[in-house]
């Protein structure tokens, strides 16, 4: 994979974590369950962050940045807090994976901003009711 | 499962010398050392705690888990994984200051292991070490969240 198509194939990623947690972000109540739903929004600004980050670096590569597909599958349509947050956890998941194969692909900068990407989303994994893991991002091994 | 093959390792080529496989060797064998040698380390400070605070032992069997299958891994990778001693590391009297001391070393590991995958040639092996470095920064977070738990069950 070329480094250009793993940015594309981790902007795909952020634009479904982007649809997800914005999903899951309106479904939960923030009256009645305040802490699920600033974790899904710190979630959703977050992964919001990264896509326009990777939007612009891919524009400035001079490449068309992939957009959003024309819908996502999010689990089911259920406004249990528990199930929400572990929707959100897969979501994570997938998104740990997706950087580390941005660091198999890249170097320099771009590797170290996907290390940090990488870790920052497998914390987000323990955040969402997850447990440790020996190798986050890798399900080979996992 | 061998990491010769996550490192890149290449085949011989029938028109070299045959003394030049020593000269192609894995690029990245220092890293995987290196790598081995801060997850054993790691690994050791969690048993020495685990055997000198029995009120954590349960809680620790997870870490010991994750970094114990890092080392086997790791070892698996390096014919020769023999390096300097490690610095001798003294378990903290109270378990609450040797689960701080253990979250510092595992904060320790994960700077290490980001080093490594950055200075990695191959991209499996950057990924790899970033795996490791991802799992070390979920153990200083896991050993942070376990303290207070700890310290009211040693009361």
């Amino acid at each position: 994979m070329t480094p250009v198509e793993a940015l594309q194939t981790t902007l795909a990623g952020e634009h479904a974590a982007v649809h997800v947690f914005a999903t899951l972000g309106g479904r939960v109540s923030a009256s009645a369950n305040p802490t699920t739903a600033a974790r899904l929004r710190e979630g959703y600004e977050t992964h919001r962050a990264r896509r326009d980050h990777l939007r612009s670096w891919l524009a400035d590569l001079g490449e068309q940045p992939v957009p959003p597909a024309a819908g996502y599958d999010v689990d089911d349509d259920s406004r249990d807090p528990e199930r929400l947050t572990a929707s959100a956890r897969r979501a994570e998941e997938r998104c740990t994976a997706v950087y580390a194969q941005l660091v198999a692909s890249s170097t320099g900068p771009t590797r170290r901003w996907a290390v940090q990407a990488a870790t920052d989303s497998a914390l987000r994994c323990l955040s969402l009711g997850g447990t440790p893991s020996a190798y986050p991002g890798l399900r080979e091994l996992s | 499962m061998t990491l010769l093959g996550l490192t890149g390792c290449t085949e011989e080529r029938p028109d070299e010398p045959a003394a030049l496989p020593r000269l192609r060797r894995n690029p990245d064998h220092e890293l995987v050392v290196a790598s081995l040698a801060v997850e054993q380390r790691h690994l050791d400070r969690v048993r020495a705690v685990r055997r000198r605070h029995r009120s954590v032992r349960a809680a620790l069997a997870a870490s010991l888990a994750v970094h114990q299958a890092h080392v086997e891994l790791l070892r698996g990778a390096v014919e020769d994984a023999s390096g300097p001693e490690a610095a001798s590391w003294s378990v903290p009297g109270k378990p609450e200051r040797a689960l701080d001391a253990l979250a510092a070393s595992a904060r320790a590991a994960y700077r290490e292991q980001v080093d490594i995958a950055m200075a990695a040639e191959s991209g499996t092996f950057a990924r790899l070490a970033t795996g490791m470095a991802a799992a070390a920064a979920q153990q200083e977070r896991f050993l942070t969240d376990l303290r207070p738990r700890s310290r009211g069950a040693a009361r």
